[in-house]
């Protein structure tokens, strides 16, 4: 268990959350993945958790996912930041390391998260590295 | 132009024309006389006499009459003459005393000339006659044989007597001529002053009415003016043919110009101008209409008429406005595709969400549908091998198998996600049906015609499309009431919606980004009267207060560079006002927000402006 990687998704949607429950659900064994419906809960759980990746909607009521990826940024700066967004715009903004594109499919997601858990942790480097990930490859 | 001097000649040359014309005629008179005297009178010479000699003496000066009328010669001629015939019928009736009165007569009508020269002339010759028949013949002149010596300076005295009276008479009476002519000269004089002065206005008059033609005719707009009373075109600017594509001849002909009238607005504009009639108002709204040219082309015009009370008359201005309109079109066409394209980045933001949970649950039912396969698949092994009576060391073998199967499933996981997926997809499904509907009301293909419209329908989809745009920053209530349908160009009552509440989003938007407080927009529907009443209220900061009597004015914004072009309350405002008959009207108060009305005729609106 101590193994595993620990994933936060942040989305302001319950049903796209459960989306990705389900879809991710086979993953259950090696990823420890929690799931925080909007900023709030978000900030709570990154309050008590490190994680190794977050991936955060961008737009949310309330905070917002440059607010929650910011705050990811300022506690724990190893952790991989990843926007999954509608619109692919404000990427820069957000400092973040990856960004995907909605609608993304499972395939991609998994191997897009499985790429940058593989990717040794950047300790000490401060630039982000940003990679567009074509959507529905 | 004549001198009086000239027409003194002219005035005495009738006079000697007409005189001498006067004494042709006594001079044929006398001599027929003659002819009648010779008859009765002895002896045979005499009569002989007064046939011959009177015929002779006649033929110069009838000839001189004539020939040279008014000529001096000719009635010096004609005074000689006329004294011989006083001798000739004084000698043929044998001096009678009576006779002589002859030689009065003549020279009193000589006289007529008004030239004391003729009388010298006439007086010299019966002078000379007097004196030599008088020494040598003097019974044919006196009547008797032995007059006194003197008898002849006694007839001279009679003569000279007259001839001072007649003299006078000459003299004055060519000093009147000269009066006369001098009058004549004047009265020439100021009737040519007169009638050069008449020349004159008359150019001025028609250079001031070029002038003025000019001004009228070479300008674009149309003027004319209508006689109501007595229902005529009084005037018609001649451009009105390169409008209508037709000649000058039809621009007379009023079946012809009511008939260009577009049939749609002709009632419209009837309406309109009774009411300019009845309304005792000088000028009047302008009325706007189409025509339709000769050729076929519509026109929009511009009509400024003015009708001052009392008068029967309308003049009117006629503008062609066809440019224009085509201009605001474009306008709001361009508008309606910056919106449209922004609307379009957010729908597909809106539409983005629901196709990821989509994908994601149906991803995860097709999963679910290959591991319980699987699992069935596993087990059907067993049923067969129990079916088949397998040994049952291969059997639990096969047990195993099937439970490591479901174990790795996780079977009770999909029991329990497997239904509510399905859920969640038909429902991302409905989702993206629902803005995919509300595009379509939205868009709503232009109909050219007004077309009765759930307004509360309109709404619904408008917020539904415009959610990208307030979800973050505010809330939306409706409070929808009961509306008849509304008759009216829905595409355009949609986009007035959408421009406002896109408004509400951005002013609620801005606060947001300072405070961090969600605001809420309020959509109200409501029936007033014979009115279907819009209030959308928003908890923005409030239209300041420099900018609250310009914001329906186009092109102003108070949006940064690149957020606005300040065309959607100028254009919601021409949409509402001038398209519906209706009215856009707001409320603002400075930090607590905006709150605008639209208020829209329900019935059939048959008077609507459409060619604004």
């Amino acid at each position: 268990m101590t193994d595993k990687k620990r994933i936060l998704f942040v989305d302001d949607d319950p049903s796209l959350l459960a989306g990705l429950q389900n879809v991710l659900h086979r993953d259950r064994k090696r990823w420890d993945m929690t799931f925080a419906l909007g900023g709030e809960a978000a900030l709570e759980h990154i309050g008590q958790t490190t994680f190794d990746i977050v991936v955060s909607d961008l737009r949310m009521p309330m905070i917002d996912g440059v607010a929650v990826l910011a705050v990811v940024k300022r506690r724990a700066p190893l952790t991989v930041r990843v926007l999954l967004s509608g619109s692919d715009c404000d990427a820069i903004a957000a400092e973040v390391d990856e960004l995907l594109v909605k609608p993304c499919s499972a395939m991609t997601l998994r191997a897009t998260l499985e790429r940058l858990l593989a990717q040794p942790r950047r300790r000490g480097t401060n630039g982000p590295c940003l990679t567009f990930v074509s959507t529905l490859s | 132009m004549r001198n009086r001097n000239d027409i003194f000649a002219d005035m005495l040359g009738q006079l000697h024309r007409r005189a001498d014309r006067l004494f042709m005629w006594l001079l044929i008179g006398q001599w027929v006389f003659a002819l009648g005297l010779a008859l009765v009178i002895q002896p045979l010479s005499y009569a002989i006499a007064a046939i011959v000699a009177g015929g002779l003496i006649n033929v110069l000066p009838i000839a001189l009459v004539l020939s040279r009328p008014g000529w001096r010669g000719t009635r010096h001629v004609i005074a000689v003459v006329q004294m011989i015939w006083s001798a000739l019928l004084i000698m043929l009736t044998h001096g009678r005393i009576e006779t002589h009165f002859h030689v009065f007569g003549s020279l009193a009508l000589i006289a007529f000339y008004r030239d004391w020269k003729v009388i010298a002339t006439a007086t010299v010759v019966i002078a000379v006659d007097h004196l030599a028949r008088g020494m040598w013949w003097p019974d044919s002149v006196y009547g008797i044989a032995d007059p006194e010596w003197w008898r002849f300076l006694e007839h001279a005295g009679w003569v000279a007597f007259e001839d001072v009276i007649l003299i006078v008479a000459c003299v004055t009476g060519v000093r009147e001529v000269r009066a006369a002519a001098t009058r004549e000269s004047r009265l020439e004089r100021s009737n040519q002053m007169v009638e050069r002065h008449v020349e004159q206005r008359t150019t001025q008059l028609h250079e001031t009415m070029e002038y003025y033609r000019a001004l009228v005719e070479n300008s674009e707009v149309v003027t004319f003016e209508y006689d109501h009373a007595a229902q005529r075109i009084r005037y018609l600017a001649p451009q009105a043919s390169k409008l209508l594509e037709c000649t000058l001849g039809e621009l007379d002909d009023k079946a012809f110009l009511l008939g260009s009238i577009h049939p749609e607005d002709k009632l419209r504009v009837q309406h309109e101008l009774a009411q300019l009639l009845t309304a005792q108002r000088s000028w009047s709204d302008p009325i706007d209409c189409r025509l339709v040219s000769k050729g076929g082309r519509i026109l929009h015009i511009r009509t400024f008429l003015n009708a001052r009370s009392g008068s029967r008359r309308i003049r009117a201005f006629t503008l062609d406005m066809t440019r224009q309109r085509q201009l605001e079109l474009e306008l709001q066409h361009s508008q309606k595709l910056e919106s449209v394209g922004r609307l379009a980045a957010g729908v597909a933001h809106e539409i983005n969400t629901p196709i990821q949970f989509i994908g994601d649950s149906v991803q995860f039912m097709a999963q679910a549908m290959d591991d319980m396969m699987t699992v069935m698949a596993k087990q059907q092994v067993i049923v067969g091998a129990i079916a088949a009576g397998m040994p049952s060391s291969d059997l639990l073998d096969a047990c195993l198998d099937a439970q490591d199967a479901a174990d790795a499933a996780d079977l009770s996981y999909i029991f329990e996600q497997l239904p509510q997926a399905a859920e969640r997809a038909l429902d991302g499904i409905e989702r993206v049906g629902t803005i995919v509907r509300s595009m379509k009301v939205f868009a709503h293909p232009d109909k050219a015609d007004m077309a009765p419209v759930d307004l509360n329908q309109a709404i619904t989809s408008t917020l539904t499309i415009a959610r990208n745009e307030y979800r973050y920053v505010a809330s939306v209530d409706t409070e929808l009431g009961d509306l008849p349908p509304v008759t009216c160009y829905a595409g355009e009552i949609n986009q007035v919606i959408l421009n406002i509440v896109i408004n509400a989003a951005h002013a609620i938007g801005d606060i947001h980004a300072q405070t961090g407080t969600r605001g809420k927009i309020t959509v109200r529907t409501a029936v007033d009267g014979d009115h279907a009443v819009i209030s959308i209220r928003d908890t923005g900061g409030g239209i300041p207060d420099g900018a609250s009597n310009q914001i329906f004015d186009p092109f102003f914004t108070t949006k940064p560079v690149g957020k606005g072009t300040g065309q959607g309350l100028a254009i919601a405002r021409s949409v509402i006002v001038d398209r519906h008959h209706g009215e856009l009207t707001f409320e603002s108060q400075t930090g607590v927000g905006t709150t605008f009305q639209i208020r829209l005729p329900i019935a059939a609106v048959q008077l609507t402006r459409q060619a604004a």
